[in-house]
């Protein structure tokens, strides 16, 4: 009898030295600290390395860093942060909950920083407030009318194109990485999203006008900026939702405001 | 619900003026371009050029279009410090410690990045070249000719002899670099902020973006280098470019 193989010992993983923006709460001061994890193997995600942290850091008695996360598989729009000076990490069309450890090389320093723009207060550590967002819909990112039960499929026409137009600005989660990457912290990627989801469909329509208006005014009420069209909104954006849904936004408020 | 007049003031207002008045320079600089390329034909060519242009309806176009030109670069002004520094430091009071750049998509980099700094300085050299050609008589003494008895300013002597100056050539030519990268971003940009742009049409707006940088910022390049380098030839009596 051969002697009893020895089990296959448990992967060592590897360290990373990370740089994360810690902070007490709300209008407290801040500043990026260092902190060292050991034992990460590529296929964690970015999340889970951070809950290794934190229990590591838990151990040892110290806080550990806050930071947003619900549905971990790239769904809900919770998660944030920006890593190494990328909204959603190095990973293109990815939440920072799907962003893999494999993208990091073994051994590098992470940098890690809440979103910022003054419309998103950080609350604490990573933790921003994006109700602002919730602002934006509620001043008219809605259908306003009664629509009873689901009607029969189809019995409204949608042209494909439209169709097509419509569902891609409907994919957005609503994370905020497009403001946290422009470069003048401007909504106006989320915004468009939200206005030509409902512009492109005909029950969109009776409120088009209307809703163009107040949802950009909203916007511009809450203080993000004004969009320089950089397109790093796009590149970041985990939906990939592109910055021709801005110029189909600017259309709508150009007839909204010359023919109201 | 919000006048035009009033949206022109929102977010988005601000990027049809920027839009509009910059694509309005954009057209100034292709005919003024034009015009200049009037030197290589020689002296007489241009002061008639010069002429035809300050005469033109009884000489009230010339006012008609300095006016209009004016106030696109005011508004093109006011409302890029409005976008680039006023709204965007308000926007995100506390920036990040590491900036990086997502690739991909993005269109984020120097020239974007640059819009209000390369402005700045092609307002600067606007100024400048003003005061060196259009208000030398201002400054300093200047040749006139005569032509049906009257007293005309020699243009073409004024803008050969500023040409003979390396340290003018030096400035004109890094001013037009810049303004390259201006248009590099700016006039793809315009488009977009105006609404005119799909998925379709973006890739043709950005070529022909680069497209008008190159031809525009080397063209505007060109007349200051030649004239420079065979300065014996434009500045005979006759003037222009002998072969
Ligand atoms: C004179 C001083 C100038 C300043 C201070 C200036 C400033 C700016 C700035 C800051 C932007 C970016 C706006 C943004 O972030 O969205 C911009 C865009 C632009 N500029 Fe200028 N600029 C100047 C002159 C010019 C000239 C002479 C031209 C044309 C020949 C020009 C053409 C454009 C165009 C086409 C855009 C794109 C507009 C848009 O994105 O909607 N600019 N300029
Ligand atoms: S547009 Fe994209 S980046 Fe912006 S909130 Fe929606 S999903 Fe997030
Ligand atoms: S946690 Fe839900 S998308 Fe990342």
């Amino acid at each position: 009898m051969s002697k009893e193989e020895p089990i296959a010992k448990k992967p060592q993983g590897s360290r990373y030295t990370l740089r994360v923006w810690r902070q007490a709460g709300k209008d407290k001061a801040g500043g990026l600290q260092t902190y060292t994890v050991n034992g990460i193997i590529p296929n964690m995600s970015f999340l889970e390395m951070l809950d290794v942290l934190n229990e590591q850091l838990v151990k040892e008695g110290k806080e550990a860093i806050a930071f947003d996360s619900d549905c971990r598989e790239g769904i809900c729009g919770m998660c944030s942060l920006v890593i190494d000076g990328v909204a959603h990490g190095p990973h293109a069309g990815c939440t920072t909950c799907s962003v893999r450890m494999r993208d990091f090389p073994a051994g590098s320093t992470i940098t890690i920083e809440p979103f910022r723009a003054r419309a998103f207060p950080v609350i604490k550590d990573l933790v921003v407030d994006r109700s602002s967002f919730d602002q934006i819909i509620a001043a008219g990112g809605y259908v306003s009318v009664n629509t009873g039960a689901a009607p029969d499929a189809n019995c409204i026409p949608v042209g494909k194109e439209a169709a097509d137009k419509a569902m891609d600005a409907a994919a957005c989660i609503g994370c905020g990485a497009c403001v946290a990457a422009c470069p003048n912290a401007s909504a106006s990627l989320f915004t468009a999203a939200k206005i030509t989801q409902l512009a492109m469909l005909p029950q969109g329509q009776p409120e088009r006008k209307k809703r163009v208006v107040a949802m950009v005014e909203e916007m511009d009420r809450l203080g993000f900026g004004d969009c320089s069209n950089h397109g790093e909104c796009e590149a970041v954006c985990p939906k990939e939702i592109g910055i021709n849904h801005i110029a189909q936004m600017r259309r709508d408020y150009l007839m909204a405001t010359l023919a109201p | 619900m919000t006048t035009f007049t009033g949206a022109l003031r929102s977010s988005l207002g601000k990027k049809y003026l920027m839009g509009f008045t910059g694509l309005i320079w954009v057209g100034f600089a292709i005919g003024h371009l034009i015009g200049n390329l009037l030197l290589l034909a020689g002296r007489e060519a241009f002061n008639g050029y010069a002429l035809f242009l300050e005469t033109l309806g009884h000489g009230a176009g010339i006012y008609v279009a300095e006016a209009f030109l004016l106030m696109a670069i005011g508004i093109h002004i006011w409302n890029g410090i409005s976008v680039a520094l006023v709204d965007k430091s308000a926007a995100r009071p506390i920036g990040y410690e590491v900036t990086g750049n997502a690739g991909g998509r993005s269109r984020k980099g120097a020239a974007s990045q640059g819009m209000i700094w390369t402005g700045l300085a092609i307002l600067g050299f606007l100024i400048f070249h003003l005061i060196t050609f259009k208000f030398a008589y201002l400054f300093g003494h200047v040749e006139h000719y005569t032509l049906n008895g009257e007293q005309h300013v020699d243009l073409y002597g004024v803008v050969v002899e500023r040409f003979s100056q390396a340290w003018y050539v030096g400035i004109y030519t890094v001013v037009m670099l810049l303004f390259g990268m201006h248009l590099k971003h700016g006039v793809w940009s315009a488009f977009q902020s105006l609404g005119l742009l799909n998925k379709k049409t973006t890739p043709l707006a950005v070529q022909l973006a680069w497209v008008l940088a190159v031809l525009l910022s080397i063209g505007f390049l060109f007349l200051p280098v030649t004239i420079f380098a065979m300065n014996e030839s434009f500045a005979t009596p006759a003037g222009g470019l002998h072969l």
